[in-house]
């Protein structure tokens, strides 16, 4: 497959390259057959598989495969969060807690499964949304169809979806994207749990093989009647949770697209065959404080904190430099994104004037990390940061296992500092979710009771007009920046590493890739 | 006195063998650093400067810098004395309990010494890994943790080894007119038994160093070892493999250090065990 | 005779059964002490407290130990290794999966070490004091010293990318047995190299051993060849703690090639394991955990019985497997 370079080509590269002060790894990437010859792209997914089945996916190695396998009623333009019909011929929203919708005649689903009809629409909304059946299982995702009320067959293919209240997103976050899937009835209740594995949609691909630590293969469904039929005969998604792996596939041609850390892809750039462009992602990472422990509840303390470290320089460590700065909670992609949050600068002496008036004097703090690089280096240059404040920090890395359960529950009460990721989707709703009092005790990890930010919230979820919504959400911003309990830091960035000839797609801020429209170009 | 000129003539003979000599350097090298690295360090290797970071070898920092821009050389150093302390901390506890149990397991009537032996293969047999995973679950990762979980998979190690040693030894006429005599339990025990056994267990336990060692390093690699920002061998590898691509430096220095670490108490240990050992001296 | 040996077996093999037992009472007790909710991780943000109530009684969680353990074993005797709460797929289906890549990846490796790591054993005792003894000491101990995932990482850059003589990622998907055994060599290289030098120093301390013994004297007093003492003798009796290290090894790398597996990209019954403690996925940590632990405990019983085959001195020692250090 690889053109093999003639072992004197490479040492005379590589050393060329080598002394130029790069870092010495051969500087060359094998070269493929170019893009208008191959039938078959190799794409890297971070993570192992799980269920490629709505109701119980889990990541995005699932949700990227889903979404290519499934029609939805609506789903995103190639490179855009803007919508267009996919499944639906017409889809129409009747009033504030309805939406009618209409199917496209002749949409076959695979293995010989039939026609999707309306029943396979509301079979698939309600598996999520309501309660289960006698012995059937709870679906994860029950939270996205928040308010169903349920899904009325009017005729084979039209049909109307029913809320009990009035959901602003109901259209971005769950008609076009994971929970908006439409499965096929038949083959769910025939299958049973292989479905998870074995899944049978209408989309632009099937799953030729599956195998949970290797990887899928997804091949072209000629049954699919759209418009943006798939470029590529088969997709190999290949299982690479290592990066450093991922880097070594990418140059040797055995991965043609894979997201990387921006500093992971730093070696990447000046390889040939290969282009490297960096994304802004749509993910908000921060430092907080539970507002209700000890000291940390007097706010000239957590201003304190806030002034104490250097966002800027946390960056460099945990990121290369490589990354945007986030000053609000919402990554400028989604709306409602508060332009001018302030960007706060070091200020020793402030912080030491704000501590001595707090009367507090020999702080001692846990900083709790997920025990990842980036994090672990922002929490070490935080606490050499904040040494100099007269803050003792005690950097506590967790392993994911424990990680992700230390703000919850009565453990959450001890937690002091913390660092977050959280990923976010196009709706300012769905990413203040985890800040409202509801959240306590779960992912509200600051500890923050405020009824003002949960009336704002309530009202902003359900408030139709988008310059109102904006107002609201802005404000929700602006009265989390007064708590200062929350440094922003990034919303991160990713970088995509793809071989020259290929343009990948997907929603902005490649969370959401788009395998149907991945092309050669 | 007998006890000294013994310890004398055995580092004569370790030493008169190249890969003896050659270890026992390596040693005395690591136990120096480990001892004296406060001193032997030329910067506190916990002092970050992240403007410098990935700096090459110069004659401030002379291996380079991390991606913290600390220095490299004295958390190399520092990570001497981490693993040294772990080392002995872990091998002399699995060496006392693995011991006490192995003796009781050989003088145990046969239904007890079974159970004995069978949690020692209960715990060889538990897949490490996930023993290490639920501890640090439960405890998070520390340098004690780490200690723990080696020691306890080194404990039926020395233990086997004490059983069949006090097995044998149990047989031989002059412990036999002891018991005759009445001597006490315990005066067997601690006067004869241990004195007798204790030799082959300390070699054992010598070249069960660069194991601990070895064991650390994986689990630092895996988020599991000793926490931010302690700089062990095992942290330096990974922080180093992370970074690889921005510099080298760190991941080979760090694997370097590691393998002479263990080649060095490797060929002590086995030099130390071929000048005991009779069997071997005897070939031509 | 026949009787004695029948009694060992049985023997034996109860105690295999109580070690088994006692290793899964291990982890249940662990499992419940470990702190960090399954749901949590498992569910994501997206899961309501009273889901995450219900999944954790799905798992059995909130069972008391005997009863967990009670249900667990009347399940495994009926075959069932458990049920994967998120996927629903049977544990035992999960793990037969993955279960080929690493048992090939094993003797692969182990065979590999023995091949290579015996004769240079051989060599070493039969040269001691050269040079040459000297340098396949230093070379096999650093093979001791490397870590694997190190080892591993140079092995890639070196053979995938400076020469481009084999690929990166240790398992096809286009399925061919060729390309499948191309892609094995380096993990298998990365895994062996560490028991090849180890292998190799302990053949040469057990040969150098044995060759003081007494009967080898007498063997050499009564004029047998030079090659046939080496070979013969010394080298048969020198393969026992050999076999007993190797038994060992089995054990350990079905379930612990973690981090070979992560760095070739190849799936593993190590990261089954590994992936599904760091969810708290309970049912598949019992189910893969049960599964290497009576492979080992089997392959040592194999083990202690080949001894007798080997050593006819030694015979139906007392207890288990820890009658020869």
């Amino acid at each position: 497959m690889a053109n093999k370079f003639s072992r004197r080509d490479m040492l005379a590269t590589g050393a060329g390259l080598a002394g130029a002060g790069a870092i010495g790894f051969p500087m060359v990437a094998h070269a493929q057959a170019t893009g208008g010859q191959r039938q078959t792209i190799n794409v890297r997914a971070a993570a192992e598989f799980d269920v490629i089945d709505p109701a119980f996916r889990r990541g995005p190695t699932d949700g990227n495969v889903m979404r290519v396998v499934y029609q939805r009623l609506m789903s995103p333009k190639p490179n855009s969060s803007e919508l267009e019909l996919d499944a639906a011929s017409e889809i129409k929203q009747t009033s504030p807690t309805t939406i009618d919708f209409k199917l496209k005649p002749g949409l076959m689903f695979t293995d010989g499964f039939g026609e999707m009809t309306a029943e396979d629409v509301k079979f698939s909304f309600e598996r999520i949304g309501l309660p289960p059946k006698e012995g059937a299982k709870e679906s994860t995702y029950k939270a996205d169809w928040l308010h169903l009320v349920g899904v009325e067959v009017k005729g084979k293919y039209e049909g109307r979806i029913t809320l009990a209240q009035p959901r602003a997103n109901i259209f971005d976050v769950v008609i076009a994207d994971g929970s908006g899937c439409i499965v096929s009835k038949k083959a769910v209740e025939q299958r049973g749990a292989e479905f998870g594995f074995k899944p049978v949609g209408s989309g632009q691909y099937q799953v030729a093989s599956f195998d949970k630590q290797k990887g899928a293969v997804l091949r072209r469904n000629p049954a699919y009647k759209g418009t943006r039929k798939g470029n590529f005969e088969e997709i190999n998604v290949r299982v690479i949770t290592d990066s450093k792996t991922a880097d070594l596939a990418l140059r040797a041609g055995e991965i043609d697209f894979a997201v990387l850390a921006p500093a992971a892809a730093e070696p990447l750039r000046n390889i040939a065959g290969l282009t490297v462009s960096d994304q802004p992602s749509i993910a908000y990472v921060w430092m907080g404080m539970n507002m209700e422990k000890g000291p940390l509840a007097d706010l000239r303390v957590r201003q304190a904190i806030r002034l104490g470290v250097d966002v800027d320089q946390m960056l460099l460590a945990g990121y290369n430099g490589k990354v945007p700065r986030l000053n609000t909670a919402l990554p400028p992609q989604i709306m409602g994104h508060w332009k001018e949050a302030p960007a706060y600068k070091r200020n020793v002496a402030e912080a030491k004037s704000l501590l001595a008036a707090a009367g507090v004097s020999n702080l001692k703090l846990k900083l709790t990390v997920l025990n990842q690089p980036e994090y672990q280096n922002m929490a070490l240059v935080a606490r050499a940061l904040l040494a100099e404040i007269g803050v003792t920090i005690e950097v506590d890395a967790q392993p994911g296992g424990t990680y992700w359960s230390s703000g919850k529950g009565d453990a959450g009460k001890n937690l002091e500092l913390y660092m977050a990721r959280f990923n976010a989707k196009h709706d300012p709703n769905f990413v203040l979710q985890w800040f409202t009092p509801g959240q306590l005790g779960n992912w509200n990890w600051s500890r923050w009771n405020s009824s003002e930010f949960d009336g704002m919230f309530k009202s902003s979820d359900s408030e139709t007009d988008p310059a109102k919504r904006r107002q609201i959400v802005m404000d929700m911003q602006k009265a989390m920046d007064k708590t200062s309990a929350y440094v922003w830091l990034t919303n991160e960035a990713s970088a995509l590493v793809h071989r020259s000839w290929l343009k990948p797609a997907s929603v902005p801020g490649w969370a959401d890739w788009q395998y149907a429209d991945f092309s050669a170009g | 006195m007998n006890l000294l000129a013994n310890v004398f003539t055995t580092l004569r003979k370790v030493c008169g063998t190249l890969t003896g000599a050659v270890g026992l350097v390596i040693v005395l090298l690591v136990l120096g650093c480990a001892i004296f690295a406060p001193w032997v360090a030329t910067h506190n290797p916990d002092a970050l400067d992240v403007m410098s970071r990935f700096s090459r070898p110069t004659a401030a920092h002379w291996l380079g810098t991390d991606h913290l821009g600390r220095d490299l050389f004295s958390r190399m150093v520092h990570g001497a004395s981490i693993a040294m302390q772990i080392a002995i901390a872990s091998i002399a506890i699995a060496l006392t309990l693995g011991t006490s149990l192995g003796i009781l397991a050989a003088y145990l009537p046969a239904r007890s010494e079974r159970f004995v032996l069978i949690v020692f293969d209960v715990i060889s047999s538990f897949p490490s890994l996930v023993l290490a995973l639920a501890v640090v679950a439960v405890f998070g990762p520390s340098s004690t943790i780490v200690v723990f979980i080696v020691a306890v998979t080194l404990v039926p190690h020395f233990g086997r080894v004490a059983r069949s040693q006090t097995l044998t030894l149990k047989s031989a006429p002059f412990l036999e007119s002891e018991r005759i005599l009445g001597a006490s339990w315990g005066r067997i025990v601690f006067h004869h038994v241990l004195p007798n056994i204790l030799g082959p267990l300390v070699i054992l336990a010598s070249m069960d160093i660069p194991v601990v060692i070895t064991i650390e390093a994986g689990l630092s690699f895996l988020g599991l070892g000793v926490r931010p920002p302690l700089a062990s061998w095992g942290t330096l590898i990974q922080d180093g493999y992370t970074y690889i691509s921005d510099t080298w430096v760190p991941v080979v220095v760090s694997s370097v250090a590691l393998a002479v670490a263990t080649l060095g108490f490797t060929l002590f240990g086995e030099a130390l065990r071929d000048a005991v050992d009779p069997r071997i001296g005897r070939e031509h | 005779m026949q009787a004695d040996t029948l009694r060992y077996l049985t023997s034996r093999l109860v105690t295999t059964a109580l070690i088994v037992f006692g290793a899964m009472l291990l982890l249940f007790t662990l499992s419940s002490i470990v702190p960090g909710d399954p749901t949590a991780v498992l569910l994501g943000p997206q899961a309501s407290p009273e889901f995450s109530k219900r999944f954790i009684s799905e798992m059995g969680l909130d069972q008391p130990i005997h009863i967990r353990m009670w249900r667990f074993f009347s399940n495994v005797l009926r075959g069932d290794l458990g049920t994967d709460v998120v996927s629903g797929r049977s544990v035992l289906g999960m793990i037969l999966n993955v279960i080929p890549y690493t048992l090939v990846l094993t003797f692969s490796a182990i065979t590999l070490a023995v091949v290579t790591g015996i004769p240079l054993g051989i060599f070493a005792a039969t040269h001691r004091g050269t040079v040459a003894d000297n340098i396949l000491a230093f070379v096999s101990v650093a093979f001791i010293a490397v870590p694997g995932f190190v080892v591993a990482i140079f092995l890639l850059l070196i053979f995938a990318i400076w020469l481009n003589w084999l690929p990166v990622l240790g398992t096809s998907q286009s399925g061919t047995l060729l390309d499948e055994f191309r892609r094995m060599i380096l993990p298998t290289l990365a895994l062996a190299l560490g028991w090849i030098g180890f292998i190799a120093r302990l053949v040469r301390t057990s040969m150098l051993e044995v060759m003081g013994e007494n009967y080898i004297r007498t063997s050499r007093a009564y004029g047998l060849s030079e090659r046939l003492i080496t070979y013969k003798y010394a080298l048969k009796n020198a393969c026992i703690p050999t076999i007993t290290i190797l038994g060992l090894g089995i054990g350990r790398l079905l379930g612990g090639a973690v981090l070979i597996e992560i760095v070739f990209a190849r799936p593993g019954l190590g990261r089954l394991i590994y992936g599904a403690i760091s969810e708290r996925n309970y049912p598949v940590v019992q189910g893969a955990v049960l599964v290497v632990v009576v492979v080992f405990v089997l392959v040592n019983l194999i083990v202690d019985l080949s001894y007798s085959a080997i050593d006819p001195r030694i015979r139906h020692n007392t207890g288990s497997a820890g009658a020869v250090g």
